[in-house]
């Protein structure tokens, strides 16, 4: 089964939030687990606006061994060409539903999407709506 | 060494009698699954590094809501 972690589970997992390590624990053994480089952007930049330098390196370190391990499998993604036609559909559909939903969760949607991953989500707003307009979204809200 | 004896009802016995390969024991069989589910969990780098930001959890839980307001704030436009 494969799984696409948006942000907040990542945080949630970092920072050890009690509901989301359990959850993540109960994934099936033998998972994919995937990020997207939109996550990544998220996750840097909370980590460059830390103000103590050396707690920022110390941040930044962890980050870049996280991201090392998933780029040795090939697990960060990111639009490709043809999600990115996917994409400009999805948003089409979206506004003339008069329902738009940010920028990063459609790129996050749509890879989820054509890869046929399982996405893992805090946002239940956003991907509901999304869910909607692309019924074949898989997504659990934690 | 010493044996213990554990029930299983019937789904979980068909489950676990069709994993079991042939010639190995149901206590091998168990001990191979456990195996492969502790290298599993050891491959997975998050599982290793939850609680790496558990210091600033708070600055962090800030973090979170920042994103959620940026990303609100960049919205798919509506069609004119």
């Amino acid at each position: 089964m494969n799984y696409l972690l948006d942000t907040g589970i990542i945080i949630g997992l970092l920072r050890e939030t009690p509901i989301i390590v359990e959850k993540y624990r109960m994934l099936p053994q033998g998972r994919s687990t995937a990020l997207t480089v939109y996550s990544l952007t998220e996750l840097f930049e909370g980590i460059n606006k830390i103000a103590n330098s050396d707690k920022r390196d110390a941040q930044s370190k962890i980050l870049k061994i996280l991201i090392g391990q998933f780029e040795k499998k090939k697990l960060i993604f990111a639009l490709t060409r043809l999600q990115a036609e996917d994409y400009s559909k999805l948003k089409i559909a979206l506004e003339r539903n008069g329902t738009p939903i940010p920028v990063m969760d459609l790129l996050i949607g749509t890879i989820a999407i054509d890869k046929n991953s399982i996405l893992i989500t805090t946002d239940q707003t956003h991907f509901k709506t999304l869910k909607k307009i692309a019924p074949q979204l898989n997504v659990e809200f934690w | 060494m010493t044996q213990k004896t554990i029930s299983l009802n019937e789904k979980a016995y068909k489950q676990i009698k069709k994993l079991k390969k042939k010639g190995e024991s149901y206590s091998d069989l168990v001990l191979r699954l456990c195996a492969s589910k502790d290298e599993s969990d050891e491959e997975d780098i998050l599982l290793q590094l939850v609680g790496a930001f558990k210091n600033d959890a708070d600055y962090w839980e800030l973090v979170e809501k920042q994103i959620q307001k940026s990303r609100d704030a960049h919205l798919t436009e509506e069609e004119g």
